[in-house]
Parts: structure tokens; C-alpha cells; sequence
């Protein structure tokens, strides 16, 4: 006899049908998840909370990461690094709290994925099956974009925004500038990985050269308008490094177009400028594991679900983090610690074939202009009629204009907390 | 869920109460309106650490009184408590949330 129910309890009927027989009655989770593996790709700022959150909310899941490098080393607070704030080792992290939290984590690099097999090649030999790809690939460079800055020219012009060793190439040079000269920074079009970071470096440079070589200068050719955050740079820059900073915009003749490494000189759409240290920040595409995987667009970007981060191209396998489009979220690292949070339970709940809840997230970006000034954009997110992750109105917004020195002062602070908390959120 | 029809027997009928309890369990914990509690609290991590304890300059919120909780998080919505960043967030949150975040962090241990 029928039971006449309305469409969606019908629907709802059939899945308790298929849990029941697939393992007896509640609590389903533990034993549907416990033969399940998910595998994360990428140890950092999506990656490595994702990994955490999977095993918050289903201990019984394996869940494993690969990272090709052994710690991983973050962009917040590498300008820090660069201007001698603070040394590389306060912003490198180590995988022992994820495998002590029971995450295996993998040093490799995935170097093929199948996704009718649902498996993953590494570099070493192993091939991983999964029910689930997480992948946070993070970003590459675009070839070509700028005539001439190819691996070899990023040695002589570091574009430090990968950290790492690029990180203490810039920094070095910075340091072994002569008083009086020119810090360039070549900033990129929209988008890209962290859209005030151009303009916090320029800012910290600015202080360590007011301190040690105060002759000097920092010149910003920009490929964009307008920037992250820019009135309240430029009101901080005007107050601490008077005449120090120069930012040219797009139509003023910023455009770098091509460099020629050897001397270090950056040619834009009008004039040439030669550098005595020149930081190129190049045009960017999400990571090479998801472009060569053909799970990006034309513009290089990849293409997902905003209420599961599944990829719009390939079944079960989930991207998070700087290498998708997410809507009117920035590319930063709390935007990729809050997607990662949303992906793993939308995996989880997917895994047990319920319906994903719907997602919260939010972005905070905090800015140093020194040591005590400090700087933030909020904002808050839902996904809108469309489906597509967009800001909440009314809420959200900058640091107000004009603050006193003590807000400043305080959001400095809240700066260094933001790291220490979101470090210990993704690595424990 | 859908109305138990009008003149439907017996066995459907707890059939459907039975689903209903089932999925609400599965479903994860769901407030009256707005997000999923746990979903909404995860955000919070960023700045005040896991599970509300926070290493460094930002305050925990772990172990707080829910009364308290709902009061900060109403006072700093309304402008009424000045904040760097958190009347930013809070307007954001329906009073519903406001709830659940108060009753979800003051269920959480401090750190030792």
C-alpha cells in the first residue's frame, strides 16, 4: 500500500532505506564512515584545517594529507619576515599536531588524478584511492604574463608570495640595498592571493627603510585602479612614512608589461624603471595539481559548488582556498580556513548521504603598517537566491577611518592574535 | 516533513514519527532559524582559537556564561559595546544565533 507522502519525505524515506540496510539503525555514522577515506591535497591554510575538521566531526574517517614539503611555511606575517619584524621560523608549521590528531599526513606530491578511478598518482610511486578528494592547491604563476619573468628571473626579482625560501631571498636583498634606493613592487590585476598584501609590504618596508636606510623609497606599479583597503593605506602612509611610498595605478602608467632581470628594470605600458630591489608579484591561476587535473576554467580559476565546494567539472572531488572562484569571498588564508570547515562537513554529510547544511563563513583580513598599526576588512557571507557566496549587507566593512592610535594599536595586536589562533586551529 | 494525511492507518503514521526523530538526529543539530549551531561557532576559530580557547591576545569565550555571551554579542550588534571588529561580525547574526553561539561556547571547556 502506498504511503502518499509528499515528494521530499518520499525522497526522505528512501534514504533512511538505504542507511538502514547499509547498517542497521542510528548511529549510522560510525560504521558508514569508518571504512571511508577522504584525502586532502595541500598542507596549508585550506588543506591542513580541513584535514583537522574531518576528524573532528568523524573520528572514525581516515583521512589523509599530502604536502610536498615538510613544514609548511605561511604568507600571513611573511611581510614580517621580509621587513625583519620577526624571523621564518615564527611562521613555519609542522605537521605533528594533524598526526596527532590522527590525520596521516603524507610529504609527497600528487602528480596525476583519476577521477572515474577515484585515485590519486604521488611523485614517490604510491597511488591512493578515495571517496572523497579534498584538494587546496593554493595558486601558480602564469607563464608569459609578464614578458621575461620566468623561474629563472625570480631569483633576481623574488615575488615571495609563495613563503619560504623566496620569503629570506627578499628579505636579503632588501638588506643588502644601498640607503637612497628604490623598492619596487610590481602588484598584479584582479584577482589574486591576498589583495592587501602588496600594500602591507610596501608598508613594512617602508618602516624597516625609515629605520636603517631612511634616503630610500618605495615605488608601487600597479596593474590594477585601485586596491584592498587603499584609503585607509594611504591615510596610514601619509601619517608614518610621509613621502616615502609611491603608488601608480593602471591608467597612470603602472601596467608592468615585461622586466629584464639582468638589470632589474620593469617596463610598463609608458616608461622603464630601473629597480634596486624588485619584488614582482606576477598574475596568478589556481595550483598546478588542479590545472593540469583540467578542473580550472580559461581564466584559471576553478569552478565549484558554493554550498559544498564540490568541483563543478569532477564528481567527489572537493577545491578550496585561493585556486577557486568563491563568490564575493577574497582569496585569503581565513577565507580558506572557513570554506575548509564548511567542505568537511559538507563531505561528511555526503558520505552519509544526507544533505549538506547550509554554510557559514566569513573573512577577515588583518593589515600591518608597522609594528603598531594595524588594520582589518570583515565580512560575513550566505549563499544568496542564486546559490552563489555573497556578503551579508549591513554587516562586514573596514577599520574605521581617523582611529586613534590606540585602536590602531589594538588591532595590531588582534593582528598577532588572529595568527597565533588560526595557527593553532589548522596545526594545533 | 510532510502532513500524516487525513484517514492514513496506524503503521505509516508511527513509520513517519519514527523518520522524523531518525532525521532530525542525523541532520546535526539545527537552531530555530539560521545555521546549524557547530557550523555557525566553527567561524569563530580564526580569531578566538579552537573550541573558544585562544593562545594569544584575542579573548577566549570557552566557559563563559550564556547570559554574558548574549549580552557581549547583542551589545557589540548594536553598537551599544565599542569593538575593533566585532559589531563588524555580530550584525550578521539573527537573535537566534545570537542564542545558540551564547549557549554553544558556554558548553565549552576553558583551557587549563
Amino acid at each position: 500500500m502506498s504511503l502518499d507522502l509528499p515528494e521530499h519525505s518520499r525522497r526522505d524515506l528512501l534514504k533512511l532505506a538505504v542507511l538502514t540496510a547499509a547498517g542497521g539503525m542510528l548511529p549510522a555514522s560510525a560504521s558508514s564512515l569508518s571504512a571511508a577515506r577522504v584525502v586532502v591535497v595541500g598542507g596549508g591554510f585550506g588543506g591542513a584545517t580541513c584535514a583537522r575538521y574531518l576528524r573532528r566531526l568523524a573520528p572514525e574517517l581516515s583521512v589523509l594529507l599530502i604536502e610536498r614539503n615538510r613544514q609548511f611555511v605561511t604568507c600571513p606575517f611573511s611581510n614580517g619576515v621580509i621587513s625583519g619584524l620577526t624571523e621564518l621560523d615564527s611562521i613555519t608549521h609542522g605537521f605533528d599536531g594533524l598526526r596527532r590528531f590522527g590525520v596521516d599526513v603524507v610529504q609527497d606530491e600528487v602528480t596525476g588524478i583519476d577521477p572515474g578511478q577515484r585515485q590519486v598518482a604521488l611523485a614517490g610511486g604510491d597511488v591512493l584511492t578515495y571517496d572523497r578528494l579534498v584538494l587546496s592547491p593554493g595558486i601558480a604563476f602564469k607563464q608569459d604574463a609578464i614578458d621575461g619573468y620566468d623561474q629563472a628571473a625570480m631569483s633576481r626579482m623574488p615575488h615571495a608570495w609563495k613563503a619560504g625560501p623566496q620569503t629570506s631571498l627578499l628579505r636579503s636583498q632588501l638588506e643588502s640595498m644601498d640607503d637612497g634606493g628604490v623598492f619596487v613592487i610590481a602588484a598584479p590585476a584582479n584577482p589574486f592571493r591576498c589583495p592587501p598584501g602588496p600594500y602591507e609590504r610596501a608598508s613594512l618596508v617602508a618602516a624597516y627603510l625609515q629605520r636603517h636606510k631612511p634616503r630610500s623609497k618605495v615605488l608601487i606599479l600597479d596593474q590594477k585602479d585601485g586596491f584592498s583597503k587603499a584609503g585607509l593605506f594611504r591615510e596610514g602612509w601619509d601619517r608614518l612614512y610621509p613621502g616615502m611610498i609611491e603608488w601608480v595605478g593602471f591608467s597612470d602608467g603602472g601596467n608592468v608589461v615585461s622586466v629584464d632581470p639582468k638589470r632589474l628594470v620593469l617596463i610598463t605600458d609608458f616608461e622603464e624603471f630601473r629597480a634596486d630591489v624588485a619584488n614582482v608579484i606576477p598574475p596568478q591561476s589556481c595550483g598546478k595539481v588542479a590545472l593540469a587535473a583540467g578542473l580550472a576554467d580559461d581564466t584559471g580559476w576553478c569552478e565549484v559548488n558554493h554550498g559544498t565546494f564540490e568541483s563543478s567539472v569532477a564528481p567527489n572531488i572537493h577545491i578550496i582556498g585561493d585556486a577557486i572562484f568563491a563568490g564575493a569571498m577574497p582569496k585569503s588564508g581565513t577565507s580558506a580556513n572557513s570554506q575548509a570547515k564548511v567542505c568537511a562537513r559538507a563531505v561528511v554529510a555526503l558520505l552519509l548521504g544526507e544533505e549538506p547544511a547550509e554554510p557559514a563563513l566569513l573573512n577577515i583580513c588583518y593589515s600591518l603598517l608597522s609594528e603598531s598599526y594595524g588594520i582589518s576588512t570583515a565580512a560575513v557571507f550566505r549563499i544568496d537566491a542564486s546559490g552563489e557566496i555573497a556578503t551579508v549587507p549591513d554587516a562586514g566593512g573596514l577599520s574605521p577611518s581617523n582611529a586613534s592610535n590606540a585602536f590602531r594599536q589594538l588591532e595590531a595586536e588582534y593582528a598577532r592574535g588572529w595568527y597565533a589562533s588560526i595557527t593553532a586551529d589548522m596545526y594545533g | 516533513m510532510g502532513r500524516i494525511r487525513h484517514g492514513s492507518v496506524t503503521k505509516p503514521a508511527i513509520c513517519q514519527a519514527g523518520l522524523i526523530l531518525l532525521l532530525a538526529c542525523l541532520a546535526g543539530k539545527p537552531g530555530a532559524e539560521g545555521i546549524p549551531t557547530s557550523g555557525l561557532a566553527d567561524a569563530c576559530a580564526v580569531c578566538h582559537g579552537p573550541d573558544g580557547n585562544s593562545p594569544a591576545s584575542i579573548p577566549s569565550i570557552a566557559a563563559l556564561e550564556t547570559d554574558e555571551l548574549r549580552q557581549l554579542l547583542l551589545s557589540f550588534r548594536s553598537g551599544e559595546l565599542d569593538s575593533t571588529v566585532m559589531t563588524r561580525f555580530a550584525r550578521a547574526l539573527t537573535d537566534a544565533e545570537i542564542e545558540q553561539l551564547a549557549k554553544h561556547f558556554s558548553q565549552l571547556p576553558a583551557a587549563e
